[in-house]
């Protein structure tokens, strides 16, 4: 056996199959989401997901089989050409639905925001694990704090300026979990948290747009049953609420010709941030609690992955990717059924997209090969075994 | 970091995964278990609009198929402000307007500044052909308390396709046209009470369930869609089952834009139109009277007028006109129906019972001498008196010059039982049954509350209530021979294609007096219009008239008394005599009049008069006397 088939074999194939099924689901879904439409090019979408998952198996099981320790040397200039497509899209971005957040590269679309912060996670985990190792000057937790804060601030700003604020508002549970696993002590957590907290209406009242303001307002009067406008920002929530809520236990059925998401909501939208209602309205509280359970399921296995990693190293980027991918759940999710305003993040593993799936893969590939690299000890430190 | 260390730390991470992923389950249950039944109804209406299809409402038609009352498509303008504030409509309106491109429209100024340009452009282009100021058409289209606006109701189709060629031509997007249907009426001002007319309702809870048949669903129905034609007087009322037909419904799901999927079409019920209704009215003949009455209203200045003529031999009704009355298409003036609304006292008019009583009664004949006393005749503490002293008149004669006394005199030889059977079976105190809206049965009180000049009063037609069309149905006893019939004023009903699919017939209630009385009583009636009796004027030339005038004081019920120098005057009368085709009442109550005297033989009966010339010659009656030669001569009998 060679070592790289006993790696294949060593893979965590819990997790394997976890992200496989959900991809499958999500294809499926695109397709239920879509399949009514006029236009060709949005109802093949499912069609190009697949290849985009075929493209993502390979990055997947590459990077699951490669040593993560590549990230020592490669996290920096991973992170500088995320800053430069950042850039890059200042002066060559498509504007997409008042935001420029997309560019276009022969012929396909990418979001450099997502490059961005996989960038960054990767440097931050190896920031927080390596800086104080290699300099004892960095063992002092502001200095750490500051460093982090010198490696988030300018892709965070850049994509707030985009405007695209459901991009950038991941960027804080993902840095907050980083902190928190690289043992930050938790006054200096406590404090950031405070200081966040008094920024947030200097936030709502002096850098929101109109349009932004008003999504939020019409978030809250609609959680508190008053009045908003049923036409304009409150038209995508109120229909995404009666498309989840008319389903019931069973749902309609796969490809339902009574679909409310399908006919009311945006066509382009449906299939990337409001799957989850596609998803809902047709498999009903039973398939949507399915699909909830088994995202978290699949965070779950990262969490096993994170406590069983042998290093520092891969434990914040497998706690990075974890909240990652919750943090997209979580608003994507919560924006389907009113639990937070609408930002515009995609559903993990479900939303059709290129760009987001090709990352996904490739976190999960870094996951993986945290999950087969843990028994390769580098002698300085302790490695658990699995248990379970 | 040490092991335990970090272990501390991830569990506070999955403390807050774990709150995540709850706080969307508690969510989730909310809205797919907890409030279920609300969404899924709200789903329901989205999609699955139930579309009322509307019945036409049947049409009226005269007895010669004249169109009465038809239905109009007419149109609401309605502005949606939602789509004028729209950025890309605006764009285009304004780049019409300016002639420039759609783009350049967007460089040259700002969103905002595009949005409340085009608004000013929108007032400017239709406040003219909308008939609005443009402050006031700006006032509207300001007003933040509504989304949709109606700017015009029912314009009609011309109006609307020059409306919509201007809005296509300006492109003016967010200017709607709903289509509606109105009630026509293509001669507003006639036969106005017998048509009556209709009000614009929503439908009750009641017929919405009917129609729609689950509460679900017609909570669906907007406002607007269930707004419908409903008759409120006259034949639209009183044919309302008839003419609104049924409303059926179609089950359409629509996307996004309001376009109908069709592919997706559901159940439908188709409608049942209404079925169309054909009167016995001539139009002919009611534009002869209506015009007798218009004239008539000017010269008297009455209190009101009221005319009815009818076929006595089937109890069709011709014509029935009061005055004062309404505007069919505005609903402006007197809605009431007098005509068969009312009571009066019929004064001399209603001897006839009297009269036909006796004769059918066999007590006396047209020859009977009656001495009449002079003028005042007393039996104890009841009096009754006469216009003029008469002295010994006979039968005939006591009808023809209407004295009081000979009339009261032939009553008491039938006796207060009688008399009150006799008044029952002409159909007095009772509905007639008239297919119309409002109808008073009169009232006719029994002899056991009768005070002691009671009968002599009710012998001459006072202290009984009648209407106009109880009095022309009770003489038409008399002109066809003793049978009395029941009125009707429709003709048949016919379907959508205008066949037959119900023809009304003449139905006889009863026989009132025999067959010679009556002719008995035709003859003497005669008499009345005749230079002997008091309707001379009632005359028709060319043809012999019956007829009986009337004269009642006016009672006043708000001074309980009879008022001096009013009255309700009154001529009856049908022709020819001898075979009676056309029999009509003219009842004018409380004329003012200078030097002519306040008599029915002398305002009635002129009117009578007129509308029977007439009406003879439209209806093509054959005179009974010869025609005059071509020097206006007639030839000697």
């Amino acid at each position: 056996m060679t070592p790289l088939f006993r790696k294949f074999l060593g893979l965590n194939w819990v997790l394997v199959l976890t992200m496989y099924s959900l991809l499958i689901f999500g294809v499926f879904s695109i397709h239920g989401a879509s399949w009514t439409r006029d236009s060709d090019y949005l109802v093949n979408s499912w069609n190009r997901q697949v290849t985009w998952i075929a493209i993502g198996t390979a990055v997947f099981f590459v990077v699951s089989l490669v040593d993560y320790r590549w990230i020592h040397w490669g996290a920096i200039p991973l992170y500088f050409a995320a800053l430069g497509l950042l850039i890059a899209l200042k002066f060559f971005g498509v504007e997409k639905s008042g935001a420029k957040s997309w560019i276009e590269i022969g012929g396909f679309s990418l979001q450099p925001s997502q490059a961005a912060i996989t960038g960054g996670i990767l440097l931050l985990a190896l920031v927080l694990s390596r800086l104080p190792t290699l300099l004892p000057f960095f063992r002092h937790p502001f200095l750490r704090l500051l460093i982090c804060g010198a490696i988030m601030l300018p892709p965070f700003l850049m994509v707030l300026k985009e405007p695209d604020i459901g991009s950038a508002a991941v960027w804080l549970p993902v840095v907050g979990g980083l902190l928190i696993v690289g043992s930050i002590p938790f006054r200096y957590l406590i404090v950031l948290v405070l200081a966040g907290t008094m920024v947030v209406p200097v936030v709502y009242f002096f850098v929101l747009e109109n349009y932004q303001k008003d999504r939020i307002d019409t978030y809250l009067n609609m959680l508190t049953g008053k009045a908003y406008d049923e036409r304009g920002a409150g038209w995508v929530p109120k229909h995404c609420m009666i498309a989840i809520g008319s389903a019931g236990w069973e749902g309609k059925g796969f490809k339902t010709k009574n679909s409310v998401a399908n006919t009311w909501l945006p066509e382009d939208v449906v299939i990337n941030d409001f799957i989850f209602a596609t998803v809902a309205e047709e498999h009903g509280f039973r398939g949507a609690m399915i699909l909830v359970s088994g995202l978290a399921f699949l965070l779950l296995q990262c969490v096993f992955v994170a406590f069983y990693s042998r290093d520092q190293l891969g434990r914040l980027i497998v706690v990075g990717i974890i909240m990652l991918v919750f943090t997209h759940i979580f608003m994507n999710v919560g924006m389907n059924v009113l639990l937070v305003p609408i930002t515009g993040l995609p559903l993990p593993f479900i939303s059709y997209g290129g760009t987001f799936t090709l990352i996904l893969m490739f976190l999960l590939g870094l996951t993986q090969s945290v999950w087969v690299h843990r028994d390769q000890g580098t002698g300085t430190e302790k490695t658990p075994r699995p248990t379970f | 970091m040490s092991e335990r260390a970090f272990q501390k730390r991830a569990v506070l991470l999955c403390a807050g995964l774990v709150t995540g992923f709850s706080l969307l389950s508690v969510r989730l249950v909310y809205l797919q278990v907890v409030m279920h039944e609300k969404y899924a109804a709200e789903a329901l209406a989205k999609h699955t609009r139930k579309e009322v299809l509307y019945s036409r409402r049947g049409n009226i038609l005269d007895r010669n198929g004249e169109l009465l009352a038809r239905n109009q498509t007419v149109y609401n303008v309605i502005a949606d402000k939602h789509h004028l504030c729209n950025f890309d409509i605006a764009c285009r309106g304004l780049a019409v307007a300016e002639s420039i491109g759609s783009q350049e429209v967007r460089r040259k100024y700002d969103r905002g500044e595009i949005v409340a340009r085009y608004r000013t452009r929108v007032v400017r282009v239709l406040a003219h052909p909308l008939e609005y100021h443009g402050w006031e058409l700006r006032q509207k289209l300001d007003n933040p308390a509504q989304q949709t606006i109606i700017l015009r109701r029912n314009i009609d189709e011309e109006q609307y396709c020059a409306l919509k060629e201007l809005i296509s031509r300006e492109r003016l997007g967010g200017i709607y046209f709903e289509q509606t249907t109105r009630r026509f009426y293509p001669s507003p001002r006639t036969l106005t009470h017998v048509l009556g007319h209709v009000n614009y309702d929503g439908m009750t809870e009641a017929e919405i369930d009917e129609i729609v048949g689950d509460r679900q669903t017609a909570r669906i129905l907007s406002r607007q869609e269930i707004t419908r034609i409903r008759g409120k007087e006259g034949v639209e009322k009183a044919m309302e089952d008839v003419l609104r037909g049924e409303i059926g419904y179609r089950n359409t799901e629509s996307d996004r834009r309001g376009r109908e999927i069709t592919a997706y079409r559901g159940e439908t019920k188709q409608p049942r139109h209404g079925h169309h209704v054909r009167l016995t009215v001539d139009m002919g003949l009611q534009n002869i009277v209506e015009a007798a009455l218009t004239d008539a209203w000017y010269e008297f200045m009455p209190e009101k007028i009221s005319a009815v003529f009818m076929n006595p031999n089937t109890g069709e009704i011709l014509a029935l006109a009061n005055r004062p009355h309404f505007d069919l298409s505005s609903r402006e003036g007197e809605l009431r129906n007098r005509a068969l609304s009312d009571n009066y006292e019929p004064g001399s008019t209603f001897k006839i019972v009297t009269l036909a009583a006796v004769l059918d009664r066999q007590l006396v004949n047209r020859k009977t001498p009656i001495y009449c006393h002079l003028g005042s005749y007393q039996d104890g503490a009841l009096r009754v008196s006469d216009h003029h002293p008469y002295g010994q008149l006979t039968v005939e004669e006591v009808l023809a010059k209407s004295s009081n006394i000979g009339t009261y005199k032939l009553a008491m030889q039938l006796g207060k039982k009688s008399f009150h059977e006799y008044m029952l079976k002409f159909g007095f105190g009772s509905y007639t049954g008239l297919e119309l809206t409002g109808e008073s049965p009169g009232r006719v009180y029994n002899p056991k509350v009768w005070s002691l000049p009671s009968f002599s009063r009710m012998s001459i037609g006072y202290e009984v209530a009648v209407t106009p069309v109880q009095m022309a149905n009770a003489l038409a006893v008399i002109a066809n021979g003793g049978q009395l019939l029941k009125p009707r004023i429709l003709d048949a009903i016919l379907d959508e294609k205008g066949r037959v699919i119900r023809q009304y017939t003449t139905e006889e209630v009863r026989r009132v007096i025999s067959e010679r009385a009556a002719s008995e009583v035709r003859k003497m009636l005669i008499k009345v219009v005749s230079s002997d009796g008091t309707g001379e004027k009632g005359a028709v030339k060319g043809f012999t008239v019956a007829g009986k005038t009337g004269t009642a004081r006016k009672y006043s019920p708000a001074h309980h008394r009879y008022l001096d120098g009013r009255y309700v005057v009154s001529f009856m009368g049908f022709l020819p005599a001898e075979n009676p085709q056309l029999l009509g009442i003219v009842m004018v109550d409380d004329p003012q009049t200078g030097s002519l005297l306040r008599y029915g033989g002398t305002i009635a009966a002129p009117i009578f008069s007129r509308i029977a010339t007439e009406a003879a010659a439209y209806l093509d009656l054959d005179p009974n006397f010869a025609r005059p030669d071509y020097a206006g001569r007639y030839p000697t009998e």
